[in-house]
């Protein structure tokens, strides 16, 4: 019999812990993603950067932190289309997994909506989102407005009953909302004086049509209506004829309206990592439907009520408000 | 001369026609600026329409021209009145498609092929009202898709407006603007370079425009001018006949006062300046007629005046005439007097001679053929008895005896008269007194003497016979005329001054004494014999007295 050397023994061991380290560390390379999708993952799309959005974020950040999920990655789309689209193909090549997206803005969310079918989608701040047919077994979201109920409630503390509220809406873009809101305008006895108008051109002589025949002017967020171009002149007309603006923006009562309700943006983000948890705790549930803002903010501006001559010492009251100018 | 209503009708349908004219211009401008307006923003849509369409974008991304059928049929849904001329597709290599329109006559080839696009901003026109009128003023556009616009005629002399546009490859998400203009942040969209697909052409013709513009004017233009001439004209014959036909009634009536029918009055009572017009002209001839009456009231009393001068003029003539006469008479008498006086006594003397030579004739044997003496003796007494009747009568002519006045009846006095005279029976009679005849105050004697020289008068220029007419009627209240009329030879013109002189006559054997006595008998009386006469037509004496004043 031949009588093999000890150096070849060292070497058949180390090839076996060296196939065996490898296979270990394959296996476990392999199941690194699937590691990670059984965690509380999600990620963040943002349609671009705004302060609105980025508050938003802090507070979805805040209320992870409680919620114990972790947010994987912040991808932000520009406000471009092709450009948000290179960026969710990335996401997909990647072979990202998330448990769950969240999608701020509109763009976000309506290219989310239709790259991710089979993810969870929770969204927030889209201006009117009835729009945008962000609906489906997938999609849960915050509206970026106070409910009509709760806009007419603050209007009739601000004014009383039996007033005159005008409206000037695009009926293409919110048609839908003055539908509602005429239902609504009679349980809380307002007497809505609507205006349609198809284009920009049309909103100023639409305003000085009914600026006489009305109490408040209710501006509602409709693109058509609210531009660069009307907003001043808006303002200047209502402010001549001493007509309060009753809007959902606080930006808009910066530019001379009198109140705004509009929600908390920051909580806006606590309440989409609350409905992200909800959503990770039981996989049954793919959807929670749209959501009402848990808390809303209302923003006065002080000079515009002393110019108008309206008193409001009772809305000062109200919680979580805000003076414009401070 | 033309009428203040040929004028004002003239005038007035002048203005309306100027005035039709202008409206029917501006309405036709305006129409084929809101037609050219229409036709633009139809040709803006459409072109719009396929530069936003995605199928439009991904055919001329993957070079398939299949894809564009569903925008172009779209397209062609909207463009109702077939206005399309052409559609032209093309990216920058090649014509992906090209249609024009069957009633189209014109070479695709020749319309202008676009396929560069330098500079994305372009100008959009506007007017404006400014101190020197209307200005177009050029603002630049604040699309990015932004249009190119002109207008090509062809050969055929066709016309299209040409909307062009570039297809980008990519666009802003504008929604996302306008999130964040609400949540209060502005201009974080910026604008990146974009890549041209391709361009769409659009030609539109302006047949249809022109049909329309034709079917405005025959439908609304014209029938807008005829309507304004028709209300004009109508306005205008109601001006005429409420502004007109006042005044032509005052002009009638202004013709008629200037023929002096100072009655006529113009009836307009409205509260216009016509209604003031016609009160004053009214009130004018109220005045006209007041100053006419007071001037005929003036011209008739100068006119009494004139005539009672004239009268008194005559009377004083006559005084003057009588007087001269009277004065006449007076010297002549004193004459006669004197001279009467003076042969009165030579002739007595002579005729008491002759009787004494008479008587001693036979006494004292002178013989008897001595007949011859006593002719002559016989003349001598004769002429001197003649001598001593004129000598006598012109002694009673000078002294006149001073007329014992007593109310008498004129008849009376005329009766006598004629009694006293052998009138022969060729001459008729006819005698008129008045009833009742006013008393006269007269010396019946002496009247009678006058009236008995005046019937003697007529009776001798009647020798052939003739009509005597005698009457006697008062003339006013003061003067009672006594009238003698007689068919004789009448007296001469010539004679007429002469013949109440003394010893003016026209008889043989006349003295000339009767008239001139009866002359003075009369002015004795206060009253005066006057002769109207006629050469060969008969002459009327007329004697006036003094009436009996109660």
């Amino acid at each position: 019999m031949e009588q093999k050397s000890p150096k070849s023994y060292r070497y058949r061991n180390f090839t076996v812990v060296f196939w065996f380290v490898f296979v270990f560390l394959f296996q476990t390379a392999f199941l690194i993603p699937h590691a990670i999708t059984a965690e509380n993952s999600v990620i963040i799309i943002r349609s671009q950067q705004i302060s609105a959005y980025n508050e938003a974020i802090k507070g979805f950040e805040e209320g992870c932190k409680k919620e114990n999920i972790s947010i994987k990655a912040i991808y932000d789309l520009n406000g471009d289309t092709e450009e948000g689209k290179g960026v969710i193909q990335n996401i997909k090549d990647k072979g990202l997994k998330p448990r769950a997206i969240l999608a701020i803005g509109v763009l976000a969310a309506t290219l989310v909506k239709e790259q991710f079918p089979d993810v969870p989608i929770i969204f927030c701040m889209v201006i009117n989102h009835e729009r945008f047919n962000l609906q489906g077994a997938n999609i849960t979201g915050i509206s970026s407005e106070a409910s009509l109920a709760d806009q007419f409630a603050i209007l009739k503390e601000l004014l009383g009953a039996r007033k005159s509220v005008g409206v000037i809406y695009d009926p293409a873009k919110t048609g839908k909302i003055i539908t509602e809101a005429d239902i609504a305008s009679k349980e809380f006895e307002f007497n809505l004086v609507k205006t349609e108008v198809l284009s920009e051109k049309e909103v100023a002589s639409a305003l000085k049509n009914i600026v006489n025949k009305i109490d408040v002017l209710w501006m509602i967020p409709d693109s058509t209506v609210i531009t660069k171009n009307t907003l001043s002149m808006i303002s200047t007309i209502t402010l001549k004829h001493r007509l309060p603006i009753f809007c959902t923006s606080d930006a808009i009562v910066k530019a001379g309206a009198l109140v705004s309700v509009s929600p908390n943006y920051k909580y806006t983000g606590l309440q989409a990592a609350q409905l992200a948890q909800r959503l990770l705790n039981d996989s049954a549930i793919t959807s929670l439907g749209i959501k009402q803002p848990d808390k809303l903010k209302l923003t006065l501006n002080t000079q515009t009520a002393e110019i108008i001559g309206i008193n409001l010492s009772t809305i000062r009251s109200f919680p979580d408000v805000v003076l414009y100018p401070q | 001369m033309i009428s203040i209503r040929i004028k004002l009708i003239l005038f007035t349908s002048m203005l309306v026609i100027i005035i039709g004219a202008l409206s029917c211009l501006f309405f036709l401008s305006h129409a084929k600026r809101q037609q050219k307006d229409a036709l633009k923003r139809l040709g803006t849509s459409l072109v719009m329409l396929l530069v936003q369409d995605n199928e439009v974008k991904h055919a001329l991304r993957s070079i398939q021209p299949a894809f564009l059928d569903a925008p172009i049929h779209r397209v062609r849904e909207l463009d109702s009145e077939d206005e399309i001329g052409y559609l032209r597709i093309s990216n920058s290599q090649t014509v992906m498609f090209e249609e024009k329109a069957p009633w189209v006559n014109v070479d695709m080839k020749k319309i202008p092929f676009r396929k560069d696009y330098q500079n994305p901003v372009t100008t959009f026109s506007r007017t404006v009202w400014t101190r020197g009128g209307l200005r177009i003023v050029d603002e630049p556009s604040q699309t990015s898709e932004a249009l190119l616009f002109s207008c090509i005629t062809m050969d055929s002399g066709e016309v299209f407006c040409d909307f062009a546009a570039p297809i980008f490859e990519k666009q802003t998400f504008s929604e996302e603007e306008f999130a964040a203009q609400i949540l209060g942040e502005e201009g974080v969209t910026k604008e990146k370079g974009q890549q041209i697909l391709g361009f769409v052409q659009i030609g539109l013709s302006h047949r249809k425009l022109v049909e329309r513009i034709q079917k405005i004017i025959w439908q609304s233009i014209i029938p807008l001018g005829v309507f304004i001439v028709f209300g004009g004209i109508c306005v205008t014959f109601f001006l005429t006949r409420y502004i007109v036909s006042p005044l032509r009634h005052m002009a009638s009536i202004t013709l008629d006062i200037a023929k002096g029918d100072f009655t006529r009055t113009v009836d307009i009572h409205s509260q216009d300046e016509i209604g003031q017009l016609s009160t004053n002209f009214n009130q004018m001839t109220r005045s006209l007629r007041g100053l006419c009456d007071e001037k005929e009231k003036i011209m008739n009393q100068l006119r009494e005046h004139v005539h009672s001068l004239c009268h008194a003029n005559k009377e004083l003539q006559e005084a003057q005439e009588r007087l001269v006469r009277s004065e006449k008479l007076a010297a002549v008498g004193k004459l006669a007097s004197g001279v009467g006086h003076e042969l009165r006594n030579p002739l007595g003397a002579i005729r008491n001679s002759l009787f004494i030579i008479k008587k001693k004739i036979p006494g004292t044997g002178v013989p008897t053929d001595t007949q011859k003496v006593n002719q002559l003796l016989e003349i001598i007494e004769r002429e001197t008895e003649r001598s001593i009747k004129i000598v006598n009568d012109l002694l009673g002519f000078s002294r006149a005896a001073k007329p014992t006045v007593s109310p008498t009846k004129i008849h009376s006095i005329i009766e006598s008269s004629l009694s006293r005279l052998k009138i022969s029976e060729k001459i008729k009679r006819v005698v008129q007194v008045e009833d009742p005849v006013p008393l006269v105050l007269v010396d019946a004697s002496q009247i009678e003497q006058v009236f008995i020289n005046l019937i003697q008068n007529a009776c001798d220029a009647m020798p052939m016979g003739g009509l005597l007419t005698i009457r006697a009627q008062r003339e006013d209240n003061s003067v009672l005329a006594i009238t003698f009329a007689d068919t004789g030879c009448g007296v001469p013109d010539s004679i007429k001054n002469l013949i109440f002189d003394p010893l003016f006559t026209t008889k043989p054997k006349g003295l000339g004494l009767g008239l001139a006595v009866s002359s003075s008998i009369i002015q004795r009386h206060g009253g005066y014999i006057d002769v109207k006469s006629k050469e060969g037509k008969g002459a009327v004496f007329i004697v006036k007295l003094p009436i009996v004043t109660t």
